[in-house]
């Protein structure tokens, strides 16, 4: 039988913490082969098996220290036995077993039952409270369970403290007792612990410094939302013509298109039958155009940009679908120019994807108009022919009051609606 | 020597006698415990010197102690008792033959170690002398005690200090079992006290006239401020080391010659009615009321009750209870 | 309060105490003309005279024997043993005599006596003149024993050992005589018997005296507050009576034992206190009792050798975190 001991691997060490284990109790072993991985407050080294045999005995689990020299594995033949405890130190007698030995020390009447290792508290605590000692992790050297695993362990198990093991856990790991956090239902739940976290984990509030492009968009909106007064309108419409228009799109491009490119398309059309809000407004007057160069929304990591689609309404489904991948792909890529950013007549926003029903989106200054598009919902239908409108979706017109009117507003509304329901309208 | 004080030594050596012989009886009854050592023979060293003594000295014992406590003045009936082993002894009970004393008449105390209270006596002379109370105090002990630390380093002490103390071995002949004249350099003890600037002189132990007469001027040199002085009285053990020795290293006719012609109560009745100083009646009459108060002192110990196992947590310290 | 030597605080013991009480004198070797080794007994003399305070022949047998015998005559002497490993000269007169006296006689005598054994390691002492005995006199009924471990303990245990009237053993470590400390002014006596709580906390129980209470404290300065403080600090201060009750509502409150005494661990005060504790009160321990001693060997002379026997700081240190855990 061979001890393995805690190495000394420099001259100022006194104790070594085992990291893991890379060999089990009745592994073969063969001399030289790593067993451990060893770490020291300076290093980390791999401990080699002394002799060839098989790994008999671990006493140190993995995270336990112990001083160099004493004993933290045994090799031998699969039919030795290793020393006990007490006589594997290697003091000059058994009387000279140190004060670290002794706290390695384990209490053999426990194991001999061949019961769980456990401290005389720890048996106390668990009789006390009808736990079994088998149920328990210990935590203490070679495993030993102390009673604050007992306690743990109750925490996690007793309705009396009405929370989730994940909770409590969560709770311990903080330093929080789990009975002070509260809960809207019957137990605590670790989203409840996280929430009572949080303001422990940042009672100041934390500060994220604007980067650049949430300034802009500040700048931007604050400008809009203080000097153009916005109004609103809504409306609920079938779109089974634009769903059906979607599909065949798809179909005929042989590739992916977005539902936002058919959008545009029927936007970027009905918007040349109502010209004042394909504009900017300036203080001397409105400047119409007669090409949309539409703007889209694209989310980005950190805020949104708006490219900008020239001469949209010239452009067929699939060329507006690709131009938006590109478009969209060069945003999030941070690829975008400046002249893909400026000079938009308006603008769509869609949020559909994100299940909004509708929303009041902010007007690109110095456009006159942007469309807020939300879910559609209902269920498809196979063709517009079929019958019934089965899908609808609300489209949401926010404009500069100081340009248009409701009125106005409204008939456009009113128009794209019927393109959404029947695309063929925009050619009417 | 006056009357009183001869009829006082009859007393005394009587009392002494009797009590050991019923104590020896007794103890092959199986009525007492332990293990006694029995004065037997040696009567007139207790009885002489403590003649001289006044009931606040001190005096200190050996194993062998009931001549000396009975002859300091103790009371036959608790001394009994405690040799019973009962709640009313000297002891309560705790200490039995061996640790016989009583307090109350300067008996500090029967010593189970062999010369183990030659420096409690010179120490209670060191108080005495602190103290200024003109108490002296006498150690008794055997000449195998001779040969201890304890004698050699107490009398070198006593010396240096002029301690009022005075050191009495009784020679009995016999260490144990061991004769004295194989274990101990000197033929006469008594020289030992040149090594330590005292007097010393040798009595006939066994001869209570010639104790006392050496005894005196060692009492009255310590009573003034002299300082300790050594005597040694050479007697003889007549029983065994303890009740029950089987005696195998002496024979039966040195002790027999020993009882017949140097008995020391024998040599004091032969003089004291030789010489017409008492008379054959007084001496009598003092056997009967000994032989009665030894006899009563037995029923009162048999009546006696036991301690409580409790009693036996008393008396550590001076605060009560178990430590 | 003042600020004193260990060595002067008994002096002062012994001047107040000579003076309240004329019974009370001291004897020893060299303690009139020298004022004892460690001057601790300076200048008594010249207050008291050469009656009350005696150079004696080195005769330890004697000065025992005579001691107790000076006690049963109505005196109250206080014996110096030089130094502590010289008890062996009159061991007799400790544990047949002194320790059995009071006892074997049914409570006839009082013995109020007090033996101050100067103990310890200090400056390469090697085997005759370093040992802490305690042990042995702890398993003898019939004597107190205390082990102050600072100069007002020192000054109160001293006065209370001499007004007891029972044989106290007094320990006093040579290496504590010219540690200083504060002394409260005025009249005062530290009960035998008592522990002293230190320094309380909630996870550990450390229970020391004498120098090694000093050891643990300095560790637990080094150690910092976060550790320090979860430990609570026993001197014993009495080895008997021993104070166990203070010592089992420590540990019923922390669950964790470390025992340290400077004397062999074999057979010590920490295997008495382990044994009481594991008796009354095992199932509150969450670990187990850690003693810390002496190795069973002589105290080796050398400068090189004797930290190899002595317990060292290193290894309070080590049992502190050691018990504390992996939390630490």
């Amino acid at each position: 039988m061979e001890a393995v001991v805690m190495p000394k691997l420099g001259l100022t060490m006194t104790e070594g913490t085992v990291a893991t284990w890379l060999k089990q109790p009745g592994d073969v072993v063969e001399a030289g082969e790593a067993i451990a991985e060893i770490e020291t407050d300076k290093i980390t080294y791999t401990l080699e098996a002394p002799v060839d045999g098989r790994l008999v005995r671990i006493d140190l689990a993995a995270g336990e220290s112990a001083p160099v020299s004493q004993p933290i594995a045994w090799i031998g033949q699969p039919d030795e036995s290793p020393p006990s405890a007490a006589a594997a130190t290697v003091a000059p007698s058994a009387e000279g077993i140190t004060a670290a030995e002794a706290v390695q020390a384990e209490s053999g009447a426990g194991q001999s039952a061949g019961g769980p290792l456990a401290t005389p508290f720890a048996k106390k605590t668990a009789r006390e409270n009808n736990v079994a000692l088998s149920e328990v992790t210990g935590s203490g050297p070679n495993g030993r369970i102390q009673a604050a695993d007992v306690e743990e362990f109750l925490k996690r198990l007793n309705p009396g403290t009405k929370a989730t093991p994940a909770a409590a856990a969560l709770a311990e790991e903080a330093g929080l007792d789990v009975s002070t956090v509260p809960s809207a239902g019957e137990r605590v739940r670790r989203a409840d612990v996280q929430r009572a976290l949080e303001p422990r984990r940042h009672p100041e509030g934390r500060l994220i410094p604007h980067s650049a492009m949430r300034a802009s968009i500040a700048n931007r909106m604050s400008e809009s939302w203080g000097t153009i007064p916005h109004v609103t309108v809504h409306r609920t419409s079938p779109v089974d013509g634009l769903m059906a228009l979607h599909r065949r799109a798809k179909e005929t491009a042989q590739a992916s298109v977005s539902l936002t490119a058919v959008l545009a398309c029927l936007v970027s059309r009905t918007l040349l039958k109502y010209p004042a809000l394909n504009a900017h407004y300036e203080s001397a007057g409105c400047l119409v155009f007669d090409d949309v160069d539409l703007g889209v929304a694209v989310s980005v990591p950190g805020g949104l940009v708006v490219p900008v689609i020239r001469d949209a309404n010239r452009k067929c489904i699939p060329e507006l679908a690709e131009e938006i991948r590109g478009l969209s792909e060069r945003a999030r890529s941070g690829g975008l120019e400046l002249k893909d950013l400026e000079g938009g007549t308006f603008t769509i926003s869609n949020l559909g994807m994100y299940d909004v029903d509708g929303f009041t989106p902010i007007i690109v200054p110095p456009q006159v108009g942007i469309l807020g598009v939300g879910r559609t919902t209902g269920a498809a239908s196979e063709s517009v022919e079929s019958g019934a409108a089965q899908q609808n979706m609300t489209v949401s017109l926010s404009f500069d009051h100081r340009a248009v009117d409701g009125a106005y507003a409204a008939q456009f509304l009113s128009a794209l609606a019927r393109s959404l329901a029947d695309p063929l309208q925009v050619l009417l | 020597m006056n009357k009183d004080t001869l009829l006082r030594w009859y007393r005394t050596m009587m009392r002494i006698r009797i009590f050991e012989e019923t104590v020896n009886e007794k103890f092959l009854a199986g009525e007492i415990p332990g293990f006694v050592h029995l004065y037997i023979g040696e009567e007139a060293v207790a009885t002489a010197v403590c003649s001289l003594l006044e009931e606040s000295d001190y005096i200190t014992s050996t194993h062998r102690g009931h001549g000396h406590t009975i002859a300091k003045g103790a009371d036959v009936k608790r001394m009994m008792a405690e040799l019973y082993g009962k709640r009313t002894g000297y002891c309560k009970g705790k200490g039995g033959s061996m640790h016989i004393a009583d307090f109350g008449v300067g008996m500090l105390g029967a010593n189970g170690v062999v010369g183990g209270g030659i420096n409690l006596a010179a120490g209670a002379a060191l108080a005495s002398q602190l103290l200024g109370n003109g108490r002296i105090a006498v150690s008794f002990f055997g000449d195998g005690a001779s040969n201890r630390g304890t004698f050699h380093e107490g009398l070198n002490l006593a010396s240096v200090w002029r301690l009022p103390v005075v050191f009495v071995c009784e020679n009995n002949q016999w260490s144990s079992t061991t004769p004295y004249r194989e274990s101990t350099s000197v033929e006469d003890i008594a020289v030992r006290a040149a090594a330590y600037s005292m007097p010393g002189a040798v009595a006939d132990g066994n001869d209570i006239f010639d104790v006392y007469e050496k005894a005196a001027q060692m009492t009255q040199r310590a009573r003034e401020g002299g300082g300790p002085s050594l005597l040694e009285a050479k007697t003889y053990r007549i029983k065994g080391h303890f009740v029950g020795d089987p005696e195998k290293y002496r024979k039966r006719e040195e002790v027999m010659e020993q009882l017949d012609r140097n008995d020391p109560i024998k040599r004091f009745v032969e003089r004291v009615l030789e010489e017409g100083l008492l008379t054959s009646e007084d001496l009598t009459r003092i056997d009967h009321e000994t032989l009665e108060e030894v006899s009563s002192a037995v029923a009162f110990a048999k009546e006696s009750p036991f301690p409580e196992p409790t009693e036996a947590y008393e008396d550590l310290f001076v605060e009560a209870g178990a430590q | 309060m003042r600020n004193i030597t260990f060595a002067e605080a008994t002096l002062e013991a012994m001047r107040e105490e000579m003076a309240r009480d004329a019974r009370v004198f001291v004897m020893g070797e060299d303690i009139a003309r020298q004022g004892g080794i460690f001057g601790q007994f300076k200048g008594l003399p010249d207050a008291f005279g050469l009656e009350r305070v005696r150079d004696t022949p080195i005769s330890e047998t004697a000065i025992v024997g005579a001691g107790i015998g000076a006690a049963l005559g109505g005196t109250v002497p206080v014996i110096d043993m030089h130094f502590a490993d010289f008890i062996g000269v009159a061991m007799d007169e400790i544990l047949n005599q002194m320790a059995k006296i009071r006892y074997m006689f049914g409570g006839q005598a009082n013995l109020p006596l007090v033996l101050r054994a100067p103990d310890g390691v200090t400056r390469s002492g090697a085997a005759q003149h370093s040992q802490s005995l305690e042990a042995l006199f702890m398993h003898i009924p019939g004597l107190k024993v205390v082990a102050p471990s600072n100069p007002k303990d020192a000054k109160g245990l001293l006065k209370a050992a001499i007004r007891d009237p029972n044989p106290v053993i007094y320990f006093e470590h040579k290496d504590l005589f010219r540690q200083r400390g504060e002394v409260p002014d005025g009249e005062y006596v530290t009960p035998i018997g008592e522990a002293s709580v230190v320094q309380e906390g909630g996870r550990l129980t450390v229970v020391s005296y004498s120098r090694m209470m000093t050891q643990v404290q300095a560790v637990c300065k080094q150690l910092g507050d976060e550790i320090a403080g979860q430990v609570e600090l026993i001197d014993l201060r009495s080895i008997v009576p021993m104070d166990t009750e203070t010592i089992l509502a420590s540990v019923r409150k922390t669950h964790r034992l470390l025992i340290v005494h400077e004397a062999v661990k074999r057979g010590g005060v920490g295997a008495e206190i382990a044994a009481v504790v594991a008796e009354r009160t095992i199932e509150y321990l969450d670990a187990p009792i850690v003693r810390i001693g002496a190795k069973p060997f002589p105290v080796p002379f050398s400068p090189a050798l004797e930290p190899a026997v002595i317990p060292q700081e290193r290894e309070i240190v080590e049992a502190i975190r050691g018990l504390l855990g992996a939390r630490i």
